[in-house]
C-alpha cells in the first residue's frame, strides 16, 4: 500500500526530473544550431586595397571562438540579395558591376555564443571595417534562454531530488514504524542493526528502482508520442530522438532510484535503530 | 558466569530500583530470583541484557563488562542467553516455526540446519503441532512454550525466565519447571525468576530474595520471609 502510494510519488518526480533534463537538452541541442547561423558581417572600407584582404582576413580568423570566416565579393552579395527577393528582384540589376552600392564583406562564424559581442566589437573596431551588422539581440535572446533553462533545471533536479529523499526516507520511517515492535524484539534476540536493517534497505531500493523502471517507460511514451507528435505538428523544431538521450535518461533515473532508495532508508533507519 | 558487584540503578524518574546488589552466579546453576512487584528483578534481567546501564557497579555476564562494552557487541552478549520474557515477545507476523528459527537466522545458520533443529526444540517443550500457527492463535501457555523454544534453539549458556508460570495453570507450570531443571541438568545455567512462593518450595534450590532493590537473602532451598509475595 504504503509501497505503491511512494512509487507514484516518486515516479511523478522523476517524470518531472527527467522532462526538465529531456527540455534541456532540447534546449542546447537548438541552441547549438542556432548558434552556428549567428554570423557577423563585417563589410570592408572602400579604401583597403585588395591586397590587404588576405591579411586582414589572417587577423580576424585568429581571433578566439572564430569558427568559419568566409569572404563574399560585392557581386557575389548582389547576386545573393537578388536571389532572395525572387521575381521582384530584376530592378537590381541596375545597379550591377561599377554601380554596386553594396560591399566587399568577411561572413563570420562564432563557435561561442558567449563571445559572439567580443569577436563584433573587436572586428567592428577594426580601421580596415567600415562597420559590421550582426544578431546580437537574438544571440542575446538565445543566451538568457539557455542560462534560465540550465538554473531552472538545475533548482527543479535540487527541489525534486529532495523531496524524493523525503517520500523515500517517510516510506521507510512509516515502514519501521509499524514494525518497531518486532524490530526492538529482534535485538533482545541478539539481531545486530546490519541484520535489521538490510530488509529495509533493501525495500528503499526496490522502491526507487522500481520507480526508475516505470518512469523510464513512461518518460519514453511520453516524449516519442506526445511530444514527438506535438512538435511535428508544431513543425517547428524536431527534437532530438529518444534513442539519442536515453542512456542519459536512464543513468539519471536509476541512479536517483538508488541514491535516494539506498541512502533515505538507510538514513532513517539509522535514526530509528538508535533511538 | 554472572557477577554483580554493589550495582544500583536509579531511573530518570528518579526510582531507585535496585541499592547495592551483589551477587555471583556460576556456569550450570539453577537460581530462583524471588521478591515482590516492583523489587527489582526485571530491572535486573535489564541490566544483564544490556537494555539499560547500572548508575552504579560492575556487571560481568559471560565474560562481558556491561559497563565497559561497545554498543556494536550488544547483539553477542545477547546470543549468549536465552530469555523467556514475562510478555514473551513473539513476533506477530511470524509463525511459531518461523519465531523459534529467528535467533538461529540472526547467527546465520543454515536453512539445512534450522529445518532439523527447529522440528527438534518444538519437540522438546511439545509444540510440534502448532509450528504453522500465529502467536495470536495460541493460548497463553502455548505462547509460554514457543517462547521457550526460541530461547532454547541456539543452546545459549544461560536461560532467563520472566515468571515463567504467571500466566498458565498449575499443571503446565510444573511441566515448564521440569523442562528448565532438564535443561539445567544439561549444563545450562538456569535462571528463574518468579513470586511464586509453591513453586520455589517445591524445588531444592538456590533462592536470592530481593526486597527494595536489595539482596535480603541468597540460600539453598525454598524462600525465608513469611510474607506473601
Ligand atoms: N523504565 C523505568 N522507569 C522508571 N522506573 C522504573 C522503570 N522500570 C522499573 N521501574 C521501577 O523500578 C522498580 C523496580 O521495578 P522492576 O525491576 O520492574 O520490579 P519487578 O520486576 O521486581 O516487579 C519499581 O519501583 C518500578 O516502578
Ligand atoms: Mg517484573
Amino acid at each position: 500500500m504504503m509501497t505503491t502510494a511512494s512509487v507514484s510519488v516518486l515516479v511523478a518526480c522523476m517524470l518531472i526530473i527527467g522532462t526538465a533534463f529531456l527540455f534541456a537538452q532540447n534546449v542546447s541541442a537548438f541552441m547549438a544550431k542556432i548558434e552556428q547561423q549567428n554570423e557577423i558581417v563585417a563589410f570592408i572600407d572602400e579604401k583597403v586595397p585588395e591586397e590587404e584582404y588576405q591579411s586582414l582576413k589572417a587577423r580576424i580568423e585568429a581571433l578566439d571562438s572564430v569558427a568559419e570566416i568566409r569572404f563574399v565579393t560585392k557581386d557575389q552579395a548582389l547576386l545573393d540579395y537578388r536571389a532572395q527577393l525572387g521575381e521582384d528582384g530584376a530592378y537590381l540589376d541596375a545597379f550591377s558591376g561599377e554601380e554596386n552600392p553594396l560591399r566587399n564583406s568577411f561572413v563570420i562564424t562564432i563557435s561561442d555564443l558567449d563571445n559572439f559581442k567580443k569577436v563584433s566589437e573587436t572586428v567592428s573596431g577594426m580601421e580596415e571595417i567600415d562597420h559590421v551588422r550582426d544578431t546580437q539581440d537574438i544571440v542575446n535572446v538565445l543566451l538568457s534562454l539557455r542560462n534560465v533553462v540550465q538554473i531552472l533545471g538545475i533548482w527543479i533536479m535540487i527541489i525534486l531530488g529532495v523531496v524524493s529523499l523525503f517520500i523515500i526516507s517517510n516510506t521507510i520511517k512509516i515502514a519501521m514504524h509499524n514494525r518497531r515492535h518486532e524490530i526492538s524484539i529482534m535485538k533482545y534476540i541478539g539481531a545486530t542493526n546490519r541484520f535489521i536493517r538490510w530488509p529495509f534497505v533493501l525495500e528503499g531500493l526496490f522502491i526507487g528502482i522500481l520507480s526508475a523502471a516505470v518512469c523510464f517507460g513512461l518518460q519514453w511514451y511520453i516524449y516519442t508520442y506526445v511530444m514527438g507528435r506535438l512538435f511535428a505538428a508544431l513543425n517547428f523544431v524536431s527534437l532530438v530522438p529518444f534513442s539519442q538521450l536515453y542512456p542519459g535518461i536512464a543513468a539519471i533515473f536509476v541512479g536517483i532510484g538508488v541514491i535516494v532508495g539506498g541512502f533515505g532508508s538507510a538514513a532513517s533507519i539509522r535514526k530509528y535503530l538508535d533511538a | 558466569m554472572i557477577v554483580f558487584d554493589d550495582v544500583y540503578k536509579k531511573y530518570p524518574n528518579g526510582t531507585n530500583a535496585l541499592n547495592g546488589v551483589s551477587f555471583k552466579i556460576d556456569d550450570g546453576e539453577f537460581v530462583f530470583v524471588v521478591g515482590h512487584s516492583g523489587a527489582g528483578k526485571s530491572t535486573i534481567i535489564k541490566m544483564l541484557m544490556h537494555e539499560d546501564k547500572p548508575t552504579y557497579g560492575e556487571i560481568n555476564v559471560n565474560g562481558f563488562d556491561i559497563n565497559k562494552m561497545r554498543k556494536r557487541k550488544i547483539p553477542f552478549l545477547r546470543r549468549t542467553m536465552g530469555v523467556v520474557f514475562q510478555d514473551f515477545r513473539l513476533i506477530e507476523t511470524m509463525t511459531v516455526f518461523e519465531n523459534v528459527a529467528f535467533p538461529l537466522r540472526v547467527v546465520g545458520t543454515s536453512r539445512r540446519v534450522i529445518r532439523r533443529r527447529v522440528p527438534y526444540v518444538l519437540g522438546i517443550v511439545r509444540l510440534s503441532h502448532k509450528a504453522k500457527n500465529y502467536p495470536k492463535e495460541l493460548s497463553g501457555g502455548e505462547q509460554q512454550r514457543a517462547a521457550l523454544a526460541r530461547a532454547l534453539v541456539n543452546n545459549p549458556r544461560i536461560i532467563i525466565a520472566d515468571e515463567p508460570t504467571g500466566n498458565v495453570d498449575p499443571v503446565m507450570a510444573k511441566e515448564i519447571m521440569e523442562l528448565l531443571s532438564e535443561i539445567n541438568k544439561m549444563g545450562t545455567t538456569v535462571i528463574v525468576v518468579t513470586h511464586d512462593k509453591d513453586l520455589v518450595n517445591t524445588f531444592n534450590k538456590r533462592v536470592i530474595t530481593l526486597e527494595d532493590g536489595k539482596v535480603i537473602s541468597d540460600q539453598t532451598g525454598g524462600y525465608i520471609i513469611h510474607e506473601e509475595f
